[in-house]
């Protein structure tokens, strides 16, 4: 019988992959290691928040990560729900 | 500093925030033993986290954009302007540092009593003397309100509320790699969540430091100016940008999006230039 863990692993590993693969920026400007007082002097203009604090490559590796979720997520649910 | 509507908002938000970090202790107290040791390890432990925040990030924030003392004799009418505003507002006068940031932009660090305010040449180049008043003002109504340790206190919650979380999932599992991912999936689902009430603050303390500026200088018109002025200048820079590179904005273009919106530590820049003039 699949645990309740097991479902809530694959669930959430899927939400939190999908939400990283589709929204890269927001999902990083929500972290806390990018808070609010970095974000102000980061190259944004007074005023407004910096379009990519990080740069141009942090959404690529935040959709790498997403990525990486949804692999781990179909993993656990291929050997624990198949 | 009046704006009761704000305050309210505030409250409600900061008692949401206090909730999560009282849950969070009280949940690390219950499943890691029950005994006075884990109450004082998650408390301390949480006030260290956030005093370490809280420093680096100042020392950080600074070294980031090399800022660098600003010089009394250069920048004599900003010294003389920001003494008698820090008087006016009953804080000391913060340190003034000047940078060269690529883009005109101003911030405040630390704490009352403790404070800094850096400015960026460009901001400086840009904006005439009374619009530089409003910004400085805004900046150091930051330092007046606690801004900068509210926003840090934020961040120590949603980091504490998070780990909490992280752990109690991994500790109560049977420590195979489904419970290690729920684990992870589960700490950082959390942190965005309480994420999002911190920035709803960080938005609010926009508000307040607007209106509390537009006291000091006794009229909102050169912060709103300067906030249009930037504004414009940033669109035509977009615009440009359009014509260069077109088929970048069609997938990474600005987006006004509620999630956006929720995300953005700033309110919407048209709504302060009209709070600012109404």
């Amino acid at each position: 019988m699949v645990g309740v863990r097991e479902l809530l692993a694959v669930g959430l590993g899927v939400l939190l992959g999908v939400a990283l693969l589709a929204k890269p920026r927001e999902m990083l400007l929500l972290s806390v290691f990018v808070g609010p007082t970095q974000r102000r002097r980061r190259g944004g203009e007074y005023g407004s928040d910096a379009d990519d604090p990080f740069g141009a490559w942090a959404p690529w590796f935040v959709r790498a990560v997403g990525l990486a979720c949804l692999l781990v997520a179909a993993y656990i649910a291929y050997t624990n729900l198949v | 500093m009046r704006h009761t509507g704000l305050k309210i908002r505030m409250a409600l938000v900061g008692a949401i925030l206090f909730a999560f970090y009282s849950v969070a202790v009280a949940a690390a107290w219950f499943f890691f033993g029950q005994t006075q040791t884990i109450l004082g390890i998650a408390i301390v432990g949480s006030i260290l986290l956030v005093g370490v925040q809280y420093k680096v990030g100042k020392w950080a924030a600074l070294r980031s954009v090399g800022a660098e003392d600003m010089d009394e004799q250069r920048y004599s009418r900003i010294h003389q302007r920001v003494e008698a505003l820090s008087r006016d507002m009953g804080i000391e006068k913060p340190t003034l540092k000047v940078a060269r940031m690529g883009v005109p932009n101003a911030f405040a660090v630390g704490r009352k009593g403790n404070g800094t305010v850096v400015v960026s040449e460009e901001l400086i180049q840009i904006l005439d003397n009374q619009e530089l008043d409003g910004v400085l003002a805004h900046e150091l109504s930051h330092i007046a309100n606690r801004d900068v340790v509210t926003m840090v206190i934020g961040q120590g919650i949603a980091s504490v509320v998070g780990i909490v979380a992280q752990y109690i999932v991994l500790f109560t599992g049977d420590n195979d790699i489904a419970d290690f991912f729920l684990a992870i999936v589960v700490g950082n689902l959390v942190q965005f969540f309480v994420m999002l009430f911190v920035l709803a603050i960080s938005r609010y303390r926009e508000y307040v430091a607007d209106a509390d500026a537009r006291q000091a200088i006794g009229t909102g018109e050169p912060l709103a100016r300067a906030l249009e002025k930037i504004s414009q200048g940033n669109q035509r820079s977009q615009e440009s940008r359009v014509d260069e590179n077109v088929s970048a904005l069609c997938i990474f273009g600005e987006s006004t999006s509620l999630l956006t919106k929720l995300v953005s530590t700033h309110p919407p820049m048209e709504k302060r230039i009209q709070r600012l003039r109404s």
